[in-house]
């Protein structure tokens, strides 16, 4: 052997022993369900044939049975959909809902048009590590989805963030999980209200909530990340607007429809040790006086004061503001109550950047929960067309989708019914 | 090289298949596209690739020898983001790291004691080289594949295996500087 060769295999070894088996980031779980065996490529032509033939012979055998004149039967019918609505939505749900132990939660999606459960996503079973679903967030696609999970180091009992992208094939009888790009993220316990993650519009930023604080056994989210899907870069943003005495929460991040900024509702309260309500000034638990701020994401990271700008406050118009999502042109989707706590009013309207009332979108004067706010869930779809809205009624969940100021339900013959939908 | 636990000749690559390959080759795969992307992130990002895609296959796939198959699946997606550093050099996004950049791996103090001088001249050298002279290197000097094996990976012959290797170590000798 050369000395070139001796070189050559020495610097070789030492650069690839920098890779420890020990810090490598986990490989994706991809799930599958068992297939049918396939057909073999030239008898493939035998399947469809068989199905066709099987629906002429029962069409035939119907018609014979009941003649010309009698009248079907309609067929179970769901409303036909508009063009470009989101065909999926996802809901977090498995045996815990019920009583099982932590950590057996899956990622369910299910059409928007019959509530069928097209594919479910089992948490990644990685040794020494629980993980489980935070969060899900739809890709402009319609059809795949970014989960966030807690990971949990069952050896050294501490958290951290993993974040995947779900993706299914065939129907959903195929569905697999990969790692977005990158490290994973600090975690510090479960989130309250679970935080909130969203991808933007051109499905290359991911921005989801963060704690960077536990505070009377409870993580409240006070920080947003950004992570570029593409090259794995991320920007936070946290600090710099604390209040004595009082907590920063954020529940709720949504992109506008450019791309440039976020709109995020931060909350001041006094949290009720080792509970998930947070009091406000007059004590009364929920998230009643929030600011909807915008933050402009090219400010690359930071404090949250510096790269963000006060949108909307409470005020006589707006005494409660539940939700906000941003619009194209600057204005803002507001989800409102307003009234007694007992019979409170939720309006979903659209407000101009300049703070001019543009139209009421949807009215409901059924709101339950006394009035308490943090039901609402206002989520558009990937393209921004369609509103779903979730929130407590008097009689339970409600969930639908804003159709000409009505609401238009989701299919909800399945057993995850009344779980929140976290993405569509 | 022995394959291990994966299966011979003609096996099919189904996903348990896929998953057991991945356990027992992980480290060794993300360790030969580290060092041919040269940055840790990107090399498991390229694995983790392979193995999402592999996993995507319509039907499960039948082939002659699956680690050489996986390995040259990580030389493809290796050739696709250099192919990118490529273009975005070209447009003046220069992709700063290299093999020799303590910020492209976890444990920097620790990878200063493992790299030293000598070290960085070869592994630039070694980056200075066209992308097929490379891949055989490392290939022949890291992982210790055979001529025939090379050949198998890289879907050329094992004659030009061994003229590559050849031109390749010559090179390399020239520009360390050596005289053979």
């Amino acid at each position: 052997m050369t000395s070139t060769e001796e070189r050559l295999r020495d610097a070789l070894g030492a650069a690839a022993a920098r890779v420890r088996d020990d810090r490598l980031r986990p490989l994706p779980a991809p799930e599958t369900r068992p297939r049918r065996p396939a057909l073999r490529r030239h008898m493939g032509w035998l399947g469809p044939a068989a199905a066709a033939i099987s629906v002429l012979l029962i069409v035939a055998l119907a018609l014979t049975l009941t003649g010309p004149s009698h009248k079907p039967t309609p067929p179970v019918s769901y409303p036909a959909l508009p063009a470009g609505f989101p065909k999926y939505f996802a809901q977090i749900a498995g045996p815990s809902q019920i009583a099982g132990p932590p950590g057996q939660l899956d990622v369910v999606i299910r059409s928007t048009s019959t509530g069928a459960e097209v594919t479910r996503a089992a948490a990644p079973d990685v040794p020494d590590w629980r993980l489980t679903p935070l969060n899900v967030a739809t890709a402009p696609d319609s059809r795949s989805f970014y989960i966030e999970y807690r990971a949990v180091d069952l050896q050294k009992n501490t958290s951290q963030i993993w974040i995947y992208l779900l993706t299914f094939t065939h129907g959903g009888s195929s569905n697999y999980l990969e790692w977005i790009k990158g490290d994973p993220f600090p975690g510090s316990g479960l989130l309250v209200n679970g935080g909130s993650m969203a991808v933007s519009p051109d499905g290359r930023k991911l921005a989801f909530t963060e704690t960077t604080q536990r505070l009377n056994g409870r993580s409240w989210p006070d920080a947003i990340t950004v992570v570029d899907l593409r090259t794995g870069a991320r920007s936070t943003w946290q600090g710099g607007m604390s209040r004595p005495g009082q907590t920063l929460t954020i529940p709720a991040i949504s992109w506008t429809p450019d791309g440039r900024s976020l709109v995020f509702r931060a909350v001041w309260c006094r949290p009720i040790p080792n509970s998930d309500v947070c009091l406000d000034q007059s004590g009364q638990p929920g998230y009643r006086a929030p600011e909807i701020r915008s933050l402009d994401v090219g400010t690359r990271g930071g404090t949250l004061d510096h790269g963000s700008t006060l949108r909307l406050s409470p005020s006589a118009r707006y005494p409660v503001i539940a939700d906000a999502i941003a619009g194209p042109g600057g204005e803002l989707t507001l989800a409102v109550l307003s009234g007694p706590a007992d019979a409170a009013t939720l309006t979903v309207e659209r407000v101009g950047a300049a703070g001019k009332r543009l139209g009421v979108l949807y009215r409901s004067r059924a709101y339950g929960t006394e009035g308490r706010p943090d039901s609402v869930t206002l989520t558009p779809s990937a393209t921004g067309t369609y509103m779903l809205i979730a929130y407590n009624g008097p009689n339970g969940p409600v969930t639908g989708w804003i159709d000409h100021g009505k609401l238009r339900f989701l299919p909800n013959k399945h057993p995850e019914r009344g779980l929140l939908i976290t993405g569509w | 090289m022995s394959d291990g636990r994966i299966p011979s000749a003609g096996a099919s690559l189904d996903s348990a298949a896929i998953a057991a390959l991945f356990r027992d080759h992980h480290a060794e795969l993300v360790r030969l596209a580290l060092l041919m992307v040269g940055d840790l992130a990107t090399a498991e990002d390229v694995v983790q690739d392979v193995y999402a895609s592999l996993h995507r296959g319509s039907r499960a796939r039948s082939v002659e020898a699956p680690l050489p198959y996986v390995r040259a699946a990580v030389l493809n997606g290796c050739r696709s983001i250099l192919r990118r550093r490529t273009i975005a050099h070209r447009v003046g996004l220069a992709h700063r790291a290299s093999l020799n950049d303590e910020t492209t791996v976890r444990g920097s103090a620790e990878s200063e004691v493992i790299l030293s001088e000598d070290r960085r001249q070869v592994l630039s050298a070694l980056a200075r080289l066209p992308r097929r002279r490379r891949e055989v290197l490392v290939l022949r000097y890291y992982i210790g594949l055979s001529e025939a094996e090379i050949a198998a990976v890289l879907g050329i012959s094992a004659g030009t295996v061994k003229s590559t290797a050849a031109r390749a170590l010559a090179a390399l000798a020239r520009d360390l500087g050596e005289t053979s």
